[in-house]
């Protein structure tokens, strides 16, 4: 099973949406168990939603479904995680909402490249943090 | 190089289908299930778009997207017109088609396009790959 971490951002728009009134994102952590906890590696770096393709390494936004919503994967959540292709190592980077008062719509080149030197900056510092189901 | 030819013949397609869909539901004689056909050919090729997705070029997409916007722009014509009518259910599907449709655009145009034009991309890449 590969190691999970996260970023600050990750961790600060999760925290926003656990946080939203009428916990209208409340499902948020069991769709991401669900997709996470018992997959394996080559399955996570297969994903047809792959936004950023590399030698080493492969960014994934996937579609989340929020059943708790009753809303499919196009409606759901895009989570933005980092994968090795040859370290089984996930990093989670961003994740937001297709519906609902924290909705957006997409996230731009700008928005990713941002999202990276974040976590090469937490890595070089040692401020990743490990994500536990 | 993605097939190219084979997803704007396709949209091309799609986009006749849509307006004459919209033609039909003005004068009456819009078909059984009609619009539940056309929600499934937009769900099929959005699957296309993403299977191909690494694949696309920005010469690939320099072809693609007035097809894709043509698309779009007749599928949200259509959703308008449907707006006091026939049943919810895949009129809410045809809305989450458009936008899946529109995300899709907006992720090739970022990440298969303008991305590789950003100052910053070869060094963000290059710290990443000796991390």
């Amino acid at each position: 099973m590969p190691l999970y971490f996260t970023i600050q951002n990750f961790r600060v728009r999760l925290t926003a949406l656990l946080t939203v009134r009428k916990k209208v994102y409340a499902g948020v952590l069991d769709e991401i168990a669900r997709e996470f906890s018992s997959a394996d590696i080559a399955k996570l770096r297969a994903n047809n939603d792959m936004i950023l393709l590399e030698d080493s390494f492969i960014v994934i936004k996937l579609r989340l479904p929020d059943k708790k919503q009753k809303l499919s994967k196009s409606n759901g959540y895009r989570i933005i995680y980092l994968t090795y292709k040859d370290i089984d190592k996930v990093v989670f980077l961003d994740i937001y909402p297709k519906r609902g008062p924290l909705q957006q719509i997409s996230i731009s080149d700008k928005d990713l490249l941002n999202l990276l030197k974040e976590y090469l900056s937490e890595s070089k510092n040692g401020l990743l943090e490990e994500y536990v189901f | 190089m993605c097939e190219v030819s084979v997803i704007s013949k396709s949209m091309i397609r799609l986009s006749r289908r849509t307006f004459a869909e919209r033609i039909d539901l003005l004068s009456d004689s819009r078909k059984e299930n009609s619009l539940a056909r056309l929600n499934a050919q937009i769900k099929k090729l959005t699957k296309n778009l993403r299977t191909q997705f690494s694949t696309i070029t920005e010469k690939d997409y320099g072809i693609l997207k007035p097809y894709l916007s043509l698309l779009i722009e007749t599928l949200t014509g259509l959703f308008k017109a449907y707006q006091n009518s026939y049943s919810f259910e895949e009129k809410e599907i045809l809305k989450t088609n458009i936008s899946d449709l529109k995300e899709i655009d907006s992720d090739i145009y970022n990440f298969r396009v303008k991305i590789f034009k950003n100052p910053e991309y070869q060094e963000v890449m290059s710290m990443l790959k000796n991390i």
